[in-house]
Order: structure tokens, then C-alpha cells, then sequence
């Protein structure tokens, strides 16, 4: 019920699509729109970690980009095996997420100021370490994997998948999941209930941190290269993806499977805009409307709450 | 005695450290330079100090009344294009097309006004509102402009922005000042500025004092709309052309400059005359690092650098002053 918001203009729009263009059911343009598909969910969930809260993260897209760096810092120059590398820019997301957690739960600076000064401290730090310029020696078995395809579709997706079931686990089933989501719908109430919201808010931005850094690495794999442009644009996707999908833009409620199906959305509504030659100066304002819409949606499903709250109030 | 007294005012005063921060600067780069203290370079300070004032008085209206406005610089780069493509295009005279240029002012503002008062108006509304409009709007000035920008602009209307006045006070100065003195009149003087005030402080019981949300939103945002379009118009008066990237940087130095002037994060308080201050401190960075030579990359991650430290030492006297009380 919740999801008909995404579910219906993704029908309408697959059907549309499939009619009339060629190209939508290809297997090539199939393949390209699940690599982004993987990458948009991945940004969504780690927007969506730190909505859990009430709070957000301007700088998802700065961490990915400075993880960006990590990645091709420590397999080009220094020449570590995958793992130890994938691990390492891990690492480095989760720091960096850490980083603002500390910030905002240890002083009293304004959170939104936080996100936003480290934005830019982030970015700045991979500019003025790399001049801009991208890591193109990667290895050949990294490379491989960002075109690896399994039943016509890309592995990263495959990846993404398992993520989100990782997320669904620790958000439905988890305790830390429920305190996440216990701070953002009522912090004192939290507090009083015996959570450690210093603690919870940590973890939320920790999380946020490290599954920008997955996005990272995906987006590398896609672009078979390690480029410092990754990031600049995903502020919009980061909160066009949750909010399409559910999450409540005030804390405690969120939804791994409304994230999953908004990126799609997001990725389809992108593709038609391609497909059907419309310009590409356009696609920013698509977004924008589609991000109103959202909020228009957010607002009515949060009256449909309350209302039936009250109804269930008065029986 | 008397003297001890005098000091530890002038201590106690809210400026304070900003004041030491902006002469100590000044001095190094005078250190440094030989010649930084000179007339010439008061006047290129001053052109780049006016944008960043403008643009930090626009957001010192959106935060004083609890919201922010992250399209901004969308916005003063649409009213930017429009009104060079008006003048190019179109030969539209000077005037018409500045006139053209804050009525695009208003219109942003209004719509952001009108959507943000429709999702809530409080808290993170206005984030999500401005974040949405910012694409829409900057994604018209790459259709409107075909994504080149318009590359030459009315020499009238460029000659406004490199006038002189006695040789070195630049006309951006007089824009600055006029703005200066009628937001600190709406402040201190008018109704509307007293009701933003207190809807910052505290909307629940300014809404119960009679306060309309909707008109506050609407008023706040169209007045900083309107300076962050009169940013984007002297941006191209000076420059002398409107390229699309007009306002990409304005964001974070746009809620710098009114929060190291003494402006209160969470609304409800205004130093309409800090953000001048603060101002300074962000044009001598930037004017500090373009003298150092360093790269273009180096602004952005001390401009992140500074805004944290300084709202953190910020914190750390509020904290401690109330200890001690």
C-alpha cells in the first residue's frame, strides 16, 4: 500500500517505455540501467541510514569521493591486491562518516553546518591531493568485474541486492536498527527508554559513511577507472531515492524495498529521458519536479498517518 | 583599573574575535605582500567582499526566521542569465533587464515561500524545498543559455559595475551598503522583521501570537531571493559576462559569513552587521590563497576548515561564558 506511490508510475513507465522505443528492452541498455541501479540504491541507503535518525548527510557524495581517492591511491600507487584495497576504502567511508557522527553528537555545532563544511573539507581533500586528475591504472581483474554480467545482468547489481538484504536484516531484526529508528522518531523518548543516543547517531553516520563508500567502489567499477568527479552529483539521488521510497523525511520510519524500487524510478525515469531525445538540460529539472512530487507524496501519506492514528485513538 | 574594565567589555563584545581574526590577517598579508595595505587592493577586495555579503545577508534572512536556502546561488545565476540574455537577445535596455533580473527574484522566492510553507515550513522543509528548486532552477539556465552561458554583456551595464567613485570605492560598495542599512531598518524597525524574528525563535508560540507562517515564509524567502539575485547581477556587471556556473560556489560561503558574524544557527537572531565582518574573513582567504599561489582546490577545504573551527571556538565561549554566569 505504502509503495503504490513508486510501484504505479514504474509500471506505467516500463510499459510506456517498452512501447515506444526500441532500445529500452535491449540487452545493452538492460545491463547499463542495472549498473546504475546498484549505484543509486547503494547512495539512497546511505542517505537513508542517517534520515533513520532525522538527520542528513550532505556529504554522502564528498565521502564517496574522497573513498574514491583511498581506492585508487592504494591500488595504483601502492599496489595492493583487491581485498586489502576494497577494505581500506571501506575503512576510509566509515572514518569519514565517524567524523561527522563525533561532530555532531560531541558539540554543539549546527548538524546541517557540519554536513555541509565537511562537504566541502572532503572534496577539498581529494582535489588538492590529486589536482582532479583519475586513477586509470586499476587492475585488469577490477576492471573485469565492473563488465562481469550473471544472467544478463551486471554482478554489482548482484552486490547491491545483497546489501539491501543486509540493511532489511539490521533495520527489521536488529537491535541497533530499532534504536536507530527509535532516536529519530522520538530522541527523548529514546533516551528515556534507556538507548545511548550518542551512540545510535554515531553508528547511523558511521553506516551512512561506509555504504558511501560502496557506492564508490561500484561507480569505479562502472567507470573502469577511479575519478574524482565521483560524488559530485549525488546529493539529489541520495534523497530523490528514500523519500520515493517511503522513508519519512522527520526520522523513525524507513524503507530498504521502497529505496530499492525508487532507484529504479530514478534510473528509468533517466533512461526515458534519453530514449526519448529529450534534452539532457532537462534531467536536472525532471529530478527537481520528481523531488517535489515526492514531498507532495511524503505529505499526504503523513496525514494518511495521523488520521488513522486518530481513528484507532478513538476506537 | 578603569582600563582592566574597558578591555574585558571589549572582550565580552560579540565581535570580538572576529575583529582580532580579520586585523591579524591584515597584518600577515602585509607581512608577506609589502603592499597589501594600499588603495588598489581595497578596491578589488571590495567587489569580491560584496557578493560574499549579499549573498551571506540572504541567508541571514532564511536562518533568522528558522529555514535555510541552499538554491541560492541557483537562483542568482537564473536572474544572472536571464537578464544578460534579455539585454543580448533581446537589446533590451539596461534598466528593463535588471528590473527583469529581481522580479526572477521573486518569483523564486515566492515559489519556494509558497512549496516550503506547504511541506511543514519547519525544520528540514526548507532544505528539501530549496534542494528540489536548485535543480529546477539551474537547470533553466542551461536551457534558457543552451548550456553556454551568454558570453558578452551590455558594456552600459558593465560599465555600471567597474565605476569608481574618489578612484577606488567600487559601486558594488554602495549596493552593499544600501542593502546593509535597509535589512538592518527591517530588523529593528518593521514589523515583518520582528515576526521573522521571533517565528525563528520559536514558530509553535509566534504561531500562537498571531504570526502567519505562510506570509513569513513567503516574505523572507522573496527579500533573500532578491539579494541573491542582485549577488548574481553585479556578479555580471563586474565580470562582464554570465557563464552557467554563476552561484555553484556560494552554498557554504553564503551561511559562513553571517554564522562567523554572530548570526544564531537555529533562528530567532540577527547581526546584520556581523555578516560584513564575516564577509571580510572569507574575501582575505580567498584573497590570501590567490596571493600564496596554491591551487583553486585549496579554497573550498580551508573555507570547510575555517567554518568549523570557528563556529566550534564559537560554541566553546558560549559554553563557557555560561559557566561562569
Amino acid at each position: 500500500m505504502d509503495l503504490a506511490s513508486v510501484v504505479v508510475p514504474l509500471v506505467v513507465l516500463t510499459l510506456l517505455l517498452s512501447g515506444t522505443t526500441k532500445g529500452f528492452l535491449s540487452a545493452y541498455n538492460i545491463y547499463s540501467d542495472f549498473q546504475l541501479i546498484a549505484i543509486f540504491i547503494i547512495i539512497g541507503l546511505a542517505q537513508m541510514s542517517v534520515l533513520a535518525l532525522g538527520q542528513m548527510n550532505l556529504a554522502v557524495g564528498a565521502i564517496g569521493c574522497l573513498s574514491t581517492f583511498a581506492f585508487g591511491f592504494t591500488m595504483q600507487e601502492l599496489h595492493l591486491p583487491i581485498v586489502p584495497v576494497i577494505l581500506i576504502t571501506l575503512l576510509f567511508g566509515v572514518l569519514q562518516g565517524a567524523f561527522q557522527g563525533f561532530l555532531v553528537t560531541r558539540t554543539r555545532i549546527n548538524p546541517f553546518i557540519i554536513s555541509l563544511a565537511l562537504l566541502s573539507l572532503y572534496q577539498g581533500i581529494a582535489y588538492v591531493l590529486t589536482a582532479g586528475a583519475p586513477f586509470s591504472n586499476l587492475t585488469d581483474s577490477f576492471v573485469a568485474f565492473g563488465s562481469a554480467e550473471f544472467l544478463g545482468l551486471p554482478l554489482s547489481f548482484y552486490v547491491s541486492v545483497v546489501i539491501c538484504i543486509l540493511m532489511y536484516i539490521l533495520v527489521r531484526y536488529r537491535k541497533i536498527g530499532k534504536k536507530l529508528l527509535a532516536c529519530g522518531a522520538n530522541g527523548t523518548a529514546a533516551v528515556y527508554s534507556g538507548v545511548n543516543y550518542k551512540n545510535t547517531a554515531l553508528f547511523g553516520h558511521c553506516l551512512s559513511g561506509l555504504l558511501a563508500a560502496v557506492a564508490a567502489i561500484l561507480q569505479i567499477s562502472r567507470y573502469g577507472s577511479a575519478q574524482m568527479v565521483i560524488g559530485s552529483d549525488w546529493m539529489m539521488t541520495s534523497f530523490v531515492v528514500p523519500i520515493l521510497g517511503g522513508t519519512l523525511l522527520s526520522g523513525g520510519k524507513v524503507n530498504v524495498i521502497g529505496c530499492f524500487l525508487g532507484a529504479v524510478l530514478m534510473v528509468v525515469i533517466d533512461n526515458a529521458i534519453v530514449l526519448w531525445g529529450v534534452s539532457t538540460y532537462a534531467t536536472q529539472l525532471t529530478v527537481g519536479i520528481i523531488l517535489l512530487a515526492a514531498f507532495e507524496i511524503d505529505r499526504i501519506r503523513k496525514d494518511m498517518m495521523q488520521k488513522s492514528a486518530a481513528r484507532s485513538a478513538e476506537e | 583599573m578603569n582600563n582592566r574594565i574597558g578591555f574585558k567589555k571589549l572582550t565580552k563584545m560579540e565581535n570580538f574575535s572576529v575583529i582580532v581574526i580579520i586585523m591579524l590577517m591584515i597584518l600577515v598579508m602585509q607581512f608577506i605582500t609589502g603592499n597589501y595595505i594600499s588603495l588598489d587592493n581595497f578596491s578589488v577586495l571590495c567587489k569580491t567582499l560584496a557578493i560574499y555579503t549579499i549573498i551571506g545577508v540572504s541567508q541571514m534572512i532564511n536562518i533568522s526566521c528558522g529555514g535555510m536556502n541552499v538554491s541560492i546561488g541557483a537562483t542568482g545565476g537564473l536572474s544572472a542569465v536571464i537578464a544578460a540574455w534579455l539585454m543580448y537577445s533581446h537589446n533590451c535596455n539596461i534598466f528593463l533587464a535588471f528590473l527583469a533580473g529581481v522580479a526572477v527574484g521573486i518569483l523564486c522566492g515566492l515559489l519556494n515561500g509558497y512549496l516550503i510553507n506547504r511541506i511543514g515550513g519547519v525544520g528540514v522543509a526548507s532544505f528539501l524545498i530549496t534542494l528540489a528548486t536548485t535543480s529546477i532552477f539551474s537547470s533553466l539556465v542551461l536551457i534558457i543559455s543552451n548550456g553556454r552561458g551568454i558570453a558578452t554583456v551590455n558594456s552600459s551595464f558593465r560599465a555600471i559595475g567597474n565605476t569608481k567613485l574618489f578612484g577606488f570605492l567600487p559601486s558594488s560598495a554602495f549596493f552593499v551598503l544600501a542593502v546593509l542599512i535597509i535589512i538592518y531598518w527591517v530588523y529593528k524597525k518593521t514589523r515583518v522583521g520582528r515576526q521573522m524574528l521571533a517565528f525563528g525563535a520559536n514558530p509553535k508560540a509566534a504561531k500562537l501570537y498571531g504570526v502567519d507562517q505562510l506570509k513569513i515564509l513567503l516574505s523572507a524567502n522573496v527579500i533573500a531571493s532578491i539579494l541573491a539575485s542582485l549577488a548574481g547581477l553585479l556578479l555580471i556587471m563586474r565580470v562582464g559576462s554570465a557563464q552557467v556556473d554563476i552561484g555553484n560556489d556560494w552554498m557554504l560561503s553564503s551561511f559562513a559569513a553571517p554564522l562567523i558574524g554572530g548570526t544564531r544557527q537555529a533562528g530567532g537572531k540577527v547581526n546584520v552587521f556581523g555578516v560584513l565582518l564575516g564577509a571580510i574573513v572569507l574575501t582575505l582567504i580567498s584573497n590570501a590563497l590567490v596571493f600564496m599561489g596554491v591551487d583553486a582546490y585549496w579554497q573550498e577545504l580551508v573555507n570547510g576548515v575555517v567554518i568549523l573551527v570557528i563556529m566550534g571556538l564559537d560554541q566553546l565561549r558560549s559554553v563557557t561564558g555560561r559557566n561562569k554566569e
